[in-house]
């Protein structure tokens, strides 16, 4: 079996967060190859952090996650064929809070991921997929990745992307499931937090509280990345570093 | 008393205004259900319901019915008993009918006093005549009915029941339709895979040649990753014999590169490359591409379930049908589910469309027949040909769900629908419930010289009512063949149900009903194959054809080069709404012509003007151009389809627009408000400059030149009537200076202002005559004159009259800023004040007394101007003496006892009397007639034995000579007055006063003593012809005016 992840990053000064590095940490436990493509600008300190635990590919033109798992997917640093398991990453995963083989046990049957919709026709979350052999060798997945473009409003444009992926898989017949919800819990999605406005500052401080070591850093990394997001106030009150306020 | 006031102190307001309706609401129920005389089988029949109880049913109909428009009883329709809150008020009308509160009557057939006058006790019945009524009435007893009320003619209680039912039973199975709910909440998924299972065992039909069973057309337009998940539900399928054609309808990204990557892997699926040209154009492309036996569509962002193809074609392969359709299920936002399910078939799309393209099959044959997509719509395609397929072959309902709808797809299914027009259903519906074909056909057929009005009622009875009854009236006195056709676009039953009521026993007119619309074009097109004329006219509601019109527009259209024909269209002030459409060739939007105008420009116009458009809620064409156009576009909701209509009509061979000066059409409101339409009128317009663009100018400057005007500058804008939040093309114009002809002196613009209101009862105000008469007087001089009417004194295009003339009267007329105002008081001085009269540039007075001292009491000049007399109409010459009534009076009683009169009969004098609202004072015998007709006034004057006058008291004692006087002392009449200042010297003879009631009886009896003889009275009538016409009041007023304008007081 051979088991692949692509992580897309995009960090405005160049530098791999420690939750990040966590991530791809964890990912290594259950694959063969971690490739990280970076969307902007990798500065020699985070390429230092990232060596020997994944292979970076560049991806400057990826206006979004998707466009840069396709940039990774054709640099040639995947294996060419007979992969069994690929993992589709987004960077911005706080977690898991648990090992993540117990999140996403043995192979997939088809896709599973995170729900981003529940109900009777469940979609899954752009943040993290992960593909079974059987998607993986459907000649049609090719088509999928031809007709991804590069410009997009990320991530509405990843999670547009993901919907037609998952929508794909199930009309052709492939199983798409999410993970149960208490394996979700462990996740955490960074623009949720970075977004959450005046209660931002709470928030944080209750999750610092009860993940300590998982969210370690990721209130400096988001203080330090606000303005690259469009965040143009400082939100939290007390909050360690007001670096981003403006 | 206690307890409410504690809970009206204790509540808030809304609260306690609910808990007093709804006990209103209560006693309501308890009178209508204690009275016994609500028809629950009746009721039933309207709701579709069966009822537990009659007090459930009297509930419902308290409740909810009545707003609806349904009626508790065949006798009773609350929108005729209470016409203008019937479905708002608080209270029940029928309650209020049963508990004896005023109203107009029960229903439009039966007269409660007819009923009464003929059966006593009638009025004491505990339900009152209604009740007397019912409780004795059998099935040939007749409907009691006023003489000359609108309605069938010796109708019997039993023939009205029948009529009633019958109307009733066609509204319920519309309205059955429009109810129909499109989606349902349930769904038997058991029997869904029982039907799957049955059919995906079945044979599939036998396919000659080596085509494929199925061809998949699939449009796609710039949805590279989402077009996948529909391609694999198609290799999905549990039916393998199928081909997918996808057209790329022009895509800019990399759609046509995935589905090429596609075909690699998979030879049933084809590509075709195609410019954009929409998504109908690329369906029928796909098509010419199929070599299926049947076709099945799938958009690009939908898929199907597994089985679909297979139980589909099975299915409808078994029942030997050629078109079928599956369900739909959809899942919203938060994952609620619906179900896309009804068993309707054809009759269901009348009203909208519940067949999804999606679960679609038919054979392909059967496509072609129609002639596929129509590629002129732009929305509701699936629709149209849904309704063509099925018009042609039964469509056939099969009950299991063929695709599902995820909540991503529902929003790009809303983004399509908010993009085009909702009227594009309307389109669709004039296409497929009008049978064009067949009006072709019956082109020849049409009956030359006939008129047919198509009139569309959209919001009540009154206004669609008033049309019809104007139609009939005006041929009535015209002659003629009219007819009229009356589409009722989905009123209310109970309006409906009056306009029927109305409009039966006039064979002239028919009305059909049309489920769910209000939009004026449908219903004008689906009204057409109900004519049967050569000439169509259409009309909105609330449009009051006027004598004379409907031949004159007949008239005009008689010229082969005219296409389209417009009467004058006229506010309900009496201000043109328009005079049809002018375009100044820089803004695609027309001007509307002699907008806000008033009337008397129209008829320095040719009788028949050409225009560029027809403008308004009425315009008459030919019927057979009407039906080549496939009559008028549905896009325009509720205004601008006239002016489109014109246009096209006249588009391929020059056909012109003409308006009618002569035929007039009074409308409800503003003529650029049509009712409920404003909000629309942006949509509107953007229609009608996307489909016409700018067009170069045309009759503009021809047509304001007639009437005195250059346009000065190209173009401007200004907002006007009822859509005074949208702004329209409007022309500034100016009057530049000239002669008078064969005057030495400038022509000006003037206008007459009155106290009349516009309207039937205008021609009864002495003021209107009077300022007619002035008008004409002043024209003579030269002069371009206008008369205004109390209703359009406000008129915008007041600021180019150069002179005004304010007579009056009993109420006040605003200053023009920028003209010469000239008041003239010719009755009732002591309502002007100093301050009113300060405000014009001079001030005239008919009672030279009262403007002596007038000037001395305000320090102002007030010029002593007699009223006059119309010495064209007034003569000597108009009859002769001694022909008519010996002792005459014609005047209204003003709802006094007028002492004139009252001392001579009460004297036994036989004083004939002609005027209104005398019954009540005059014993029998005197009163001869209403009113005397302005032209015949003359020989009354000059044939009666002595005339009668007398004058209000103000206006005796300020010396204000009635204008009577002169036209009878003009006509050489003997009269006896009531003492006013100066009159026997004014008059050399003719008038003689009286100062006591004996006096006046002593005249009267000798007047053939007391007057002058028959030469005498004419030399006199010459020389107050001579000294008192307009003709000598208008040399007055100009001469003032024009030095007035040479002097800063002037303006």
């Amino acid at each position: 079996m051979t088991a692949a992840a692509v992580v897309s990053h995009d960090d405005a000064q160049g530098d791999v967060a420690p939750h990040v590095l966590r991530l791809v940490t964890e990912l290594r436990t259950v694959t063969d190859v971690v490739v990280v493509a970076a969307r902007s600008h990798l500065s020699p300190t985070g390429t230092a952090r990232l060596d020997g635990q994944a292979r970076v590919v560049g991806a400057g033109g990826a206006g979004h996650t998707v466009a840069a798992w396709r940039t990774a997917l054709a640099s040639g640093l995947l294996p060419e064929s007979g992969l069994d398991r690929l993992l589709l990453v987004d960077d911005s995963l706080v977690g898991p809070l648990v090992p993540l083989a117990e999140v996403l046990p043995g192979l997939p049957v088809g896709l599973r991921g995170l729900a981003a919709q529940q109900g009777p026709v469940p979609h899954l979350d752009f943040r993290l997929l992960d593909c079974g052999p059987t998607i993986l060798r459907d000649p049609m997945l090719g088509a999928f990745w031809v007709g991804v473009d590069d410009l997009g409003d990320q991530p509405a444009t990843a999670q547009r992307l993901a919907g037609d992926l998952c929508r794909w898989a199930r009309a052709a017949g492939h199983a798409v499931r999410s993970v149960p919800p208490s394996a979700v819990l462990p996740f955490r999605a960074l623009d949720g937090i970075r977004f959450a406005g005046a209660g931002r500052g709470r928030l944080l401080a209750g999750l610092e509280k009860e993940f300590p070591s998982a969210f370690a850093g990721v209130r400096s990394y988001l203080d330090r990345t606000d303005a690259a997001h469009g965040v143009r106030t400082h939100h939290a009150a007390g909050a360690a570093s007001p670096a981003a306020s403006s | 008393m206690v307890l409410e006031r504690v809970v009206k102190a204790v509540l808030p307001e809304a609260v306690s205004k609910r808990l007093s309706v709804a006990r209103a609401r209560a006693r309501d129920v308890r009178t209508i259900v204690s009275s016994h005389l609500f028809d629950a089988d009746w009721y039933a029949w309207q709701t579709g319901r069966r009822w537990r109880s009659r007090g459930e049913a009297v509930s419902h109909y308290v409740f909810v019915g009545r707003r609806r428009g349904l009626s508790p009883h065949p006798l009773f329709e609350a929108s005729w008993f209470d016409q203008s809150g019937w479905h708002s008020s608080s209270t029940d009308p029928y309650a209020r009918l049963l508990r004896g509160e005023a109203g107009a009557g029960a229903h439009p057939w039966f007269d409660a006093e007819e009923w009464t006058a003929g059966h006593e006790g009638a009025r004491g019945h505990r339900f009152g005549p209604y009740g007397h009524f019912l409780s004795i009435t059998h099935e040939d007893t007749i409907m009691p009915r006023a003489v000359g009320a609108p309605g069938p003619p010796g109708l019997t209680w039993g023939q009205m029941l029948e009529r009633r039912r019958a109307e009733t039973s066609a509204w319920a199975r519309q309205e059955a339709l429009v109810d129909l709910a499109r989606t349902t909440r349930h769904h038997d998924w058991a029997a869904d895979r029982e039907y799957v299972a049955r059919w995906s065992r079945t044979p599939l039909p036998e396919v000659p040649g080596d085509g494929p069973l199925v061809t998949v057309v699939m449009p796609v337009r710039n949805r590279a990753t989402t077009v996948l998940a529909a391609i694999a539900s198609v290799r999905s399928q549990t039916l393998q014999d199928w081909e997918l054609v996808v057209v790329d309808d022009g895509s800019t990204d990399a759609t046509a590169a995935v589905v090429e990557v596609v075909t690699r892997h998979e030879p049933r699926v084809r590509l075709v490359r195609a410019e954009h040209a929409g998504v109908s154009a690329a369906r029928n492309l796909a098509a010419d591409h199929a070599r299926g036996e049947y076709l099945a569509w799938l958009d690009s962002d939908n898929v199907w379930t597994p089985t679909f193809l297979r139980t589909s074609l099975s299915a409808l392969h078994a029942a030997g049908g050629r078109v079928g359709y599956a369900q739909s299920q959809l899942v919203a936002a938060g994952g609620v589910v619906r179900y896309r399910s009804l068993d309707a078939g054809v009759e269901a799309l009348e009203v909208r469309n519940h067949v999804d393209l999606n679960v679609l099959v038919a054979q392909r044959g059967l496509v072609e027949e129609v002639g596929g997509f129509d590629e002129s719509l732009r929305r509701t395609v699936d629709h149209d040909l849904a309704w063509r397929v099925g018009r042609r072959a039964t469509l056939h309902h099969l009950p299991f769900v063929g695709v599902v709808y995820d909540d991503e797809e529902k929003v790009a299914e809303e983004r399509v629908t908010t993009r085009e027009l909702r009227a594009w259903r309307e389109v669709v519906r004039s296409k497929n419930l009008v049978d064009w074909e067949a009006l072709d056909a019956g082109l020849a057929d049409r009956v030359a010289g006939r008129t047919s009005v198509v009139l569309a009622a959209r919001t009540g009875w009154r206004p669609a009512w008033d049309s019809v009854a104007s139609v009939l009236a005006a041929t009535d006195k015209d002659g003629g063949e009219v007819e009229v056709v009356v589409v009722d676009s989905g009123m209310r039953r109970g309006d409906g149900a009056v306009l029927r009521a109305l409009c039966a026993g006039d064979d002239r007119v028919r009305i059909r009903r049309l489920a769910s619309t209000g939009y004026t074009a449908l219903a004008w097109n689906f009204g057409l194959p109900h004519t049967t004329g050569d000439v169509v006219v259409l009309l909105d509601e609330g449009g009051q054809v006027q004598t004379g019109c409907l031949q004159g527009l007949q008239g005009a259209l008689a010229d082969p080069g005219v296409t389209a024909a417009q009467p004058l269209v006229i506010d309900p002030g009496g201000a043109i709404g328009s005079g049809g459409a002018l375009f100044n060739g820089l803004d695609p939007l027309p001007e509307i012509f002699l907008s806000d105008f008033p009337l008397d420009d129209a008829s320095r116009l040719s009788p028949i003007a050409d225009v560029d458009a027809s403008w308004g809620p009425v315009v008459a064409v030919r019927t057979v151009d009407l039906v080549r156009l496939r009559g008028v576009d549905c896009r325009y909701a509720n205004g601008w389809e006239t002016t489109d209509t014109s246009l096209r009509l006249g588009a391929p061979e020059g056909g012109r627009t003409v308006l009618v000066t002569r035929s007039h059409v009074i409308t409800a409101g503003a003529a650029d408000a049509r009712p409920g339409d404003v909000e629309r009128e942006a949509t509107n317009r953007s229609v009608f400059r996307d489909t016409w663009r700018v067009r170069p100018a045309g009759e503009r400057a021809r047509l304001w030149g007639q009437l005195g005007f250059e346009v000065a500058r190209p173009v401007t804008v200004e907002a006007r009537g009822g859509t005074r939040d949208v702004r329209r093309p409007s022309p500034v114009l100016v009057r530049p200076a000239r002669p008078a002809d064969g005057h030495n002196r400038p022509c000006l613009r003037w206008s007459i202002r009155t106290a009349t209101p516009f309207g039937k009862e205008a021609g009864r105000w002495g003021d209107l005559h009077f300022a007619r008469s002035l008008a004409a007087a002043l024209e003579r001089l030269g002069q371009q004159v206008v008369v205004d009417y109390r209703t359009t004194l406000d008129r915008s295009s007041g600021q180019l009259d150069d002179v005004v003339v304010a007579l009056r009267g009993r109420v006040a007329v605003p200053v023009q800023t920028g003209s010469v105002n000239l008041l003239w008081v010719i009755s009732h001085p002591g309502l002007v004040s100093r301050e009113e009269a300060a405000a014009y540039s001079a001030v005239f007075a008919a009672g030279p007394a009262w403007a002596e001292a007038a000037c001395a009491r305000w320090g102002l000049e007030v010029q002593p101007l007699l009223q006059a007399t119309d010495s064209r109409r007034f003569g000597p010459d108009a009859g002769a003496p001694g022909n008519g009534e010996q002792v005459l009076f014609v005047g209204n009683s003003r709802n006094v006892y007028r002492p004139v009169v009252r001392h001579l009969v009460e004297a036994g004098v036989p004083v004939a009397v002609y005027g209104g609202r005398w019954e009540q004072f005059l014993p029998a015998g005197h009163l001869r007639g209403d009113h005397v007709d302005n032209e015949q006034l003359a020989r009354f004057y000059r044939e009666a034995g002595v005339v009668l006058n007398d004058h209000w008291a103000q206006m005796r004692s300020e010396g204000f000579v009635s204008n009577r006087l002169f036209d009878a002392a003009a006509s050489g009449a003997r009269v006896v007055s009531d003492d006013v200042a100066g009159a026997e010297e004014l008059f050399g003879g003719l008038v003689r006063v009286y100062r006591s009631p004996g006096e006046l009886v002593e005249l009267v009896r000798r007047h053939r003593q007391v007057f002058p003889d028959d030469d005498e009275r004419r030399a006199v009538a010459d020389r107050v012809r001579a000294e008192h016409s307009f003709d000598a009041r208008a040399q007055t007023l100009v001469e003032s005016a024009l030095s007035l304008r040479g002097s800063p007081a002037g303006r």
